[in-house]
């Protein structure tokens, strides 16, 4: 009870102050901030390897090398921003090294995507996924994303899926704004061809 | 007809609902701690000796002041060697090393009718020039980076 009791206190810290505790040992403050980024760097890894072990392995790679450098983390960037860029480059390191040896193994959909406003709107509108069923609609979407480079999938993950400003990626990245526009740029040109065929088929 | 970015936009944030299993979090987080606490065993295991050595150094203490007492040594040490005051070296004093080598080879070591080896012993002789140099030109023979000959040789 006791326990439990701290940790809804933690949850209410900001991430400096449990970054801190967690830097003079209170282990509980990094469970804090692993049930606070979990899922979104999971997401972000997922999104980028099309694959839920790859992305499992990477998942605790990442919050283990968060642990073991957090000592080293200074606080000149938001720890948000940190554990972000740590998953990227972990990522993009993998994603070269596994090179073409790879199967999809995906998650499944939300039930919840169903009540989805946006799901609606496509499913209703005249567009191609009107006609394709969802299992069908997750494997064109994660095929034509494995097409792409790896960092061009970095910046689609985090500006489309997930939502994150171009100054934050660009931050993540640590190239500039400009950059992250050029990539996603090209990336859309190319999703829009990769799909383009997918409903020519 | 193409997706246009608007589109392509919505049909890429319904990755968002692509969820792993509900209590994967969780599992998850087991699984890191058992992979930290393994890690920690191994690092105790292999690399505790030279943290007690880390801990051991960070806690001693040197004094403010022996720092500038060790910088004022080396700085009145570095200004007696540069102005030649004083030399860790000692002087080599040709004359006494002759007299001594002298002593020490006479009869080539022979002493008493006998070969005394201790007085040939080669490491432990003084180098010093056995030739004084010419006044009037270069060495002509040279041994060892010696001088050993300073006339010209009538035949071969």
């Amino acid at each position: 009870m006791a326990a439990g009791r701290s940790m809804e206190d933690l949850h209410l810290l900001e991430d400096e102050v449990l970054v801190s505790r967690t830097q003079a040992g209170d282990t509980h403050a990094f469970d804090v901030l692993w049930h606070k980024y979990s899922p979104r760097i999971y997401s972000l890894i997922y999104n980028m390897t099309s694959n839920h072990e790859d992305a499992n392995d990477l998942l605790l790679e990442v919050f283990a090398k968060a642990f073991r450098s957090i000592n080293g983390f200074k606080g000149k960037s938001s720890f948000y921003t940190w554990i972000h860029a740590i998953a990227v480059n972990m990522t993009i390191n993998f994603v070269k090294k596994r090179g073409r040896r790879f199967q999809m193994s995906l998650d499944d959909f939300d039930s919840n995507i169903h009540n989805d406003k946006e799901f609606i709107e496509l499913t209703a509108s005249n567009t191609p996924i009107r006609e394709v069923d969802l299992s069908e609609l997750q494997q064109r979407l994660n095929e034509a994303m494995m097409k792409l480079s790896v960092e061009h999938r970095a910046v689609v993950t985090m500006f489309d899926i997930q939502g994150m400003p171009h100054a934050e990626i660009a931050k993540i990245l640590g190239v500039p704004e400009a950059t992250v526009r050029s990539r996603l740029f090209y990336a859309h040109r190319q999703l829009q061809n990769y799909l383009e065929e997918f409903r020519k088929q | 007809m193409m997706l246009d970015d608007q589109q392509l936009t919505q049909l890429l944030r319904l990755k968002r609902f692509e969820q792993p299993p509900p209590d994967y979090f969780d599992q998850a987080l087991d699984e890191l701690h058992h992979r930290l606490q393994a890690e920690a065993v191994h690092h105790s295991r292999h690399f505790g000796w030279l943290q007690d050595l880390f801990a051991e150094l960070n806690s001693f203490r040197v004094p403010k002041a022996a720092y500038a007492g060790a910088l004022g040594i080396f700085l009145v040490m570095a200004t007696l060697m540069g102005t030649g005051i004083w030399s860790p070296r000692s002087t080599f004093d040709l004359y006494q090393a002759q007299t001594k080598a002298a002593d020490e080879n006479q009869n080539g070591g022979i002493q008493g009718g006998r070969i005394r080896l201790t007085a040939l012993k080669a490491d432990k002789q003084d180098i010093f020039p056995t030739i004084e140099p010419s006044d009037t030109g270069t060495p002509r023979y040279i041994m060892g980076g010696q001088p050993v000959s300073y006339t010209t040789p009538s035949s071969f």
